[in-house]
């Protein structure tokens, strides 16, 4: 998907359906959902373990968007905000399930300070293919996931993540990394015992 | 930043500065050391380089679209081509409700009609809705289905995710039909038959257990030890049951010795034998004759009824016309249909409710209706006949119906205030279903039609009652509470599209609100009520349906308009 530009409104014509979404007009709310359901699901289900999950959440978020249009600050880009109320769904239903959540709280303030060898890592990303690489992601624990989503699926910015990840800003870079890290790890298992981790990638 | 960092001239970067730095989020000055460090350590530059190339490794991953979005999730434009479904919905519905009137309403309401009812009165019946005849049992009946249909969709609601799956849904209703076939006594053994000719227990044979069966008709000379259920046209038992008899039948005779108690419902029914306990049918014409006895009470459904034979307790019956002409034991409480035969009565001088000569009613006898009950001089009665006149008013002038419609309004609020607080998305596309208009009328008429057939044939094929009744009840309860969707909908009409779950509720409130008034309209009131009913009963069906469809193709880069660069 590129995310670049936008394919459907541009940024006044986007302002504009979003007020008048605000305003209450049936139309300009289709016209948003139109353009964001698919996207929106998309994130999802980056973040969440199924396809299921990832469908109602979506829709769910869908009805709080629109529930919450009000509260948009339309100084603001629209896609932040709409990924952060994405965002936050799904940290909530992810933190409900209670998902090896104790493990994930630790070390969140221990800065890595290696120099990894640039060869090795050169090596192990030139061997990757997308598909590798998101099997690998649903086998992160889920803040490391989430993190690298926010970020690299939603174009977020340091600032927004830390807001919806609820770590200071400082300590974004050092989240990311540890997920950058995670994710080697778990491509590196995976392309030393692809039999054996087969059938564990759907499942966390 | 870290103070052992290149940028303040010492050993190489460290990751989480290159990582801060390729993203922009170092400090001016702090960069600016990065830079300098760049210019003369290769092994960093390196370093940078693959951090860069995993960054758009992860875009990539991550923007790929490698599955397709949800069809229930893209709602597809109004104009967007459901019209084949349309036709195929519309012409499945003239074709069912053809079949459903040809082959079942129109020789039931001949027969209805012959005995007393008339046309109106089996529509209300069949929408559960008629106010002029129901009661404090039926509102009872209606909060407890309220109930149980709360608690349906709160269940369905928890486990809709394994419920989605075919597998897990399998499971479920499997598992649904061993419990309601473990229901019955599990000790108690049954027998099952099911074929499309006669079946007979001849005589001296005894079947030692309950009986199911399923045939053209069945005849029992010898015995039955144990319950009967039958599924047929025709009834006939002669011999002797030990237990009930449940029979649905177009015809059932008793001649024979019933120990327990006898429930029907049927066209015709004709008691020359003893029943030991109660009386229970649902029924166009009931007669017992002279040498029959019921042991226990009796309560009536009944078109035309003929009481020759003696009745150990009450009688409690909702009936067009009767004759008692025969001891009962107990109270006689009768309840005249309000429509029932008054221009006959005009014109022969007979009265629909006849207590003859041989009537001797050892409790209380009263009579609600439009017309006077004819007691005969010979007849004995332990008290005054009480007679209270009750006549048929439109709904819109009687205070029952008012009182009626808040009760229907009250459990339907309730249901779309749980539907809104748990399943928001769900009522939201509901909504969206319903706004649509043809379709899910057409849809909601094949399902009207279509569910009940379905229900009725799974109750005579493999699947039997299992599958039937539940599907049965699934229809009635889908009747009921389709209003809700559209009345959300109705309420969106007036007041615009509003946003959140309160708006939603005040929207649902109007919407029930209009409707229920619509229903008070006289002849008008059945159509707004089936519109309603019929708009939800189709935004359900369409909602199911998307669920099974195929996902839509992957979307043509349904691109997102990016957040700046941070």
């Amino acid at each position: 998907m590129g995310i670049g530009k936008p394919e459907g409104m541009g940024g006044a014509d986007l302002a504009a359906t979003v007020a008048r979404a605000r305003s209450g007009d049936r139309e300009a709310w289709g016209e948003l959902y139109q353009q964001f359901a698919a996207p929106v699901f998309r994130f999802c289900r980056r973040v969440l373990p199924t396809r299921e999950d990832a469908e109602d959440a979506a829709m769910d978020i869908m009805v709080k968007l629109r529930g919450k249009l009000g509260q948009y600050d339309s100084s603001r880009p629209f896609s932040a905000w709409l990924y952060r109320v994405a965002a936050n769904h799904c940290w909530d239903t992810l933190r409900r399930r209670k998902v090896r959540q104790d493990l994930e709280m630790e070390d969140v303030t221990e800065v890595p300070l290696e120099h990894p060898d640039p060869g090795q890592l050169d090596q192990m990303i030139s061997q990757q293919s997308g598909n590798r690489v998101r099997a690998a992601l649903e086998r992160l624990p889920d803040r490391a996931r989430l993190a690298l989503v926010l970020r690299y699926y939603a174009d977020m910015n340091y600032d927004e993540i830390a807001d919806a990840l609820g770590v200071r800003r400082a300590f974004v870079g050092v989240v990311l990394l540890r997920a950058r890290h995670a994710l080697r790890e778990a491509l590196t298992q995976g392309s030393k015992a692809p039999q054996a981790t087969a059938g564990a990638g759907g499942g966390r | 930043m870290n103070p052992d960092s290149p940028a303040n001239g010492k050993s190489h970067l460290d990751e989480v500065t290159g990582l801060l730095y390729i993203e922009g989020q170092l400090e001016k000055d702090d960069a600016q050391g990065v830079v300098a460090h760049l210019g003369q350590c290769s092994s960093c530059r390196r370093l940078l380089d693959a951090l860069k190339r995993e960054s758009l490794l992860l875009q990539q991953a991550l923007r790929e679209d490698d599955e397709p979005v949800p069809a229930s999730l893209l709602a597809p434009r109004a104009s967007e081509g459901l019209s084949w479904w349309w036709l195929s919905a519309w012409s499945l519905a003239a074709a069912g409700l053809y079949t459903l009137w040809s082959s079942y309403l129109e020789p039931w309401l001949a027969n209805f009609q012959q005995s007393g009812f008339d046309g109106q009165f089996f529509f209300t019946w069949l929408l559960l809705n008629g106010a002029s005849w129901k009661g404090w049992d039926d509102m009872l009946q209606l909060l407890i289905l309220v109930s149980l249909g709360v608690l349906a969709f709160a269940l369905l609601f928890l486990f809709r995710r394994n419920l989605r799956r075919i597998s897990s849904f399998s499971i479920f209703l499997a598992a649904l039909l061993l419990l309601m076939l473990a229901l019955p006594p599990a000790a108690q053994a049954v027998e099952l038959v099911k074929k499309t000719g006669n079946y007979e227990v001849p005589e001296g044979q005894t079947v030692h257990s309950d009986l199911f069966v399923m045939a053209t008709s069945v005849r029992v000379v010898g015995t039955v030890d144990g319950d009967l259920f039958c599924f047929c046209n025709s009834v006939t038992i002669e011999g002797h049951v030990t237990g009930d008899v449940f029979a649905f039948a177009g015809e059932v005779r008793v001649s024979g010795k019933v120990d327990g108690s006898l429930r029907t419902f049927t066209g015709h029914e004709l008691i020359e034998g003893e029943i030991g306990r109660n009386l229970t049918s649902f029924v166009g014409n009931l007669q017992t004759s002279q040498r029959s006895r019921v042991g226990g009470s009796a309560t009536l459904y009944v078109g035309a009824l003929q009481l020759d034979g003696s009745l150990g307790r009450d009688l409690t019956a909702y009936l067009g016309e009767a004759t008692l002409n025969a001891p009962i034991g107990g109270d006689v409480l009768l309840r005249q249909s309000l429509t029932t035969h008054r221009e006959g009565w005009e014109t022969t001088g007979r009265g629909p409710v006849q207590v003859a000569s041989h009537a001797d009613i050892k409790g209380s006898f009263r009579v609600r209706g439009p017309l006077q009950p004819e007691v005969s001089h010979e007849a004995h009665l332990a008290s005054a006949p009480k007679f209270e006149l009750v006549e048929e008013i439109p709904p819109y002038r009687n205070p029952r119906a008012y009182w009626l419609n808040a009760m229907i309004w009250g459990s339907a609020f309730l249901v779309g205030l749980v539907l809104i607080s748990l399943a928001p998305g769900f009522m939201q596309q509901a909504t969206r279903q319903v706004s649509r208009i043809g379709a899910p009328l057409g849809f909601g008429l094949a399902m009207f039609v279509l569910m009940p057939v379905a229900a009725g044939l799974a109750c005579f094929t493999v699947v039997g009652l299992g599958l039937g009744v539940p599907l049965l009840f699934a229809w009635l309860f889908m009747i009921f509470f389709g209003q809700v969707f559209a009345a959300v909908w109705v309420g969106e009409a007036i007041l615009g599209a509003g946003v959140g779950a309160w708006s939603m509720t005040g929207r649902l409130a109007l919407g029930l609100f209009l409707i229920r008034l619509g229903a008070l309209i006289p002849v008008l009131g059945v159509w707004v009520r089936f519109l309603a009913c019929l708009l939800g009963l189709g935004a359900l069906a369409l909602i199911v349906w998307r669920r099974f469809q195929p996902p839509a193709p992957p979307a043509p880069a349904a691109a997102l308009p990016a957040a700046p660069a941070a």
